[in-house]
């Protein structure tokens, strides 16, 4: 019943909101409804899901510290600064 | 003996109050999450480094406009996206983040093609058939395929409108919050999502075509 009220078209637009808790509660419920009925739109949210997952990886590539040369410059002008 | 400051705050006040150990930590907890966000929002590394560093240096000069509503890591991130900016972001086109190009229709979708759904009848609107939704290998990625698959993140989030690839590195690489990007970019609330939903649509899009690949192997 409820179900109707949620197209499969329309969940695609809002998974995001959907996923940051923006839709509003009876929308949500209607949402959380339709899931459980629509294989398709659970596999289109956890399409979204892992993509988050994945790209959560690309933070843990390493960029060099510092180097010795910027950071003695830094310091340098933090040192000089103009006193307020 | 170098001084420990336990959070923003105490640091703000260290700077402030001119401590170099403040500087010192500043510099320590913050210079690489600017360089990894820098090295998304402009061209070149070299470029990005630069961007860092006129950073820094803003930072210098403006530590007392610092006024603690926002939170340190947002507030340096806003001066750095401004560096960015006027540096011409990515290609030279003066982009501000809070455009929104185009209407990107199929992205709104999430990049779900319209022709995957039914346009009339009782299942109008609805998926056009079972199984029509790929389901992305679910076992335990073999660290080949992982790796490949951060791989193809990068590739895609790197090929985002500028916009779009500055909220999703922000919210998606560095798991940073809705209210957290807002701050930081300037955005109002309903443009933060849907560049986010169009980035992660475009993003989602390239991995499922990465998906199909494996498939046929």
């Amino acid at each position: 019943m409820n179900d109707e009220s949620i197209d499969c078209i329309d969940f695609v637009t809002e998974i995001t909101a959907y996923l940051d808790d923006a839709v509003g509660s009876v929308r949500r419920s209607l949402i959380d409804a339709h899931l459980r009925r629509c294989p398709e739109c659970t596999a289109a949210l956890a399409q979204f899901r892992r993509t988050i997952e994945i790209a959560g990886h690309l933070a843990q590539a390493d960029v060099a510290a510092l180097d010795e040369a910027t950071r003695s410059r830094l310091l340098r002008a933090f040192r000089d600064r103009p006193v307020i | 003996m170098s001084v420990e400051y336990p959070d923003d705050a105490a640091l703000v006040a260290g700077l402030r109050a001119g401590e170099e150990d403040a500087f010192v930590q500043l510099l320590d907890r913050y210079h690489r999450l600017l360089v990894r966000v820098a090295r998304r929002f402009v061209a070149s590394d070299d470029t990005a480094d630069e961007v860092v560093a006129e950073t820094w240096l803003a930072v210098i000069r403006g530590i007392h406009t610092f006024e603690g509503r926002s939170t340190l890591k947002t507030w340096l991130v806003r001066i750095l996206t401004n560096r960015a900016i006027s540096r011409g972001v990515r290609d030279a086109r003066q982009t501000p983040f809070s455009s929104l190009a185009g209407d990107d229709v199929a992205d709104d979708r999430g990049g779900f093609p319209e022709n995957q759904f039914a346009d009339q009848g009782p299942f109008g609107g609805h998926w056009i058939a079972a199984g029509t939704v790929r389901r992305w290998g679910e076992s335990p990625l073999d660290r080949v395929v992982a790796r490949e698959m951060v791989a193809v993140v990068h590739k895609a989030a790197a090929a985002l409108p500028d916009a779009q690839r500055a909220v999703f590195t922000l919210r998606d690489i560095e798991g940073w919050t809705s209210d957290e990007v807002i701050e930081a970019l300037g955005l109002t609330a309903a443009n933060q999502r849907v560049l986010l939903h169009r980035g992660r649509a475009r993003v989602r899009t390239a991995l499922d075509r990465y998906d199909a690949g494996m498939e046929r192997r």
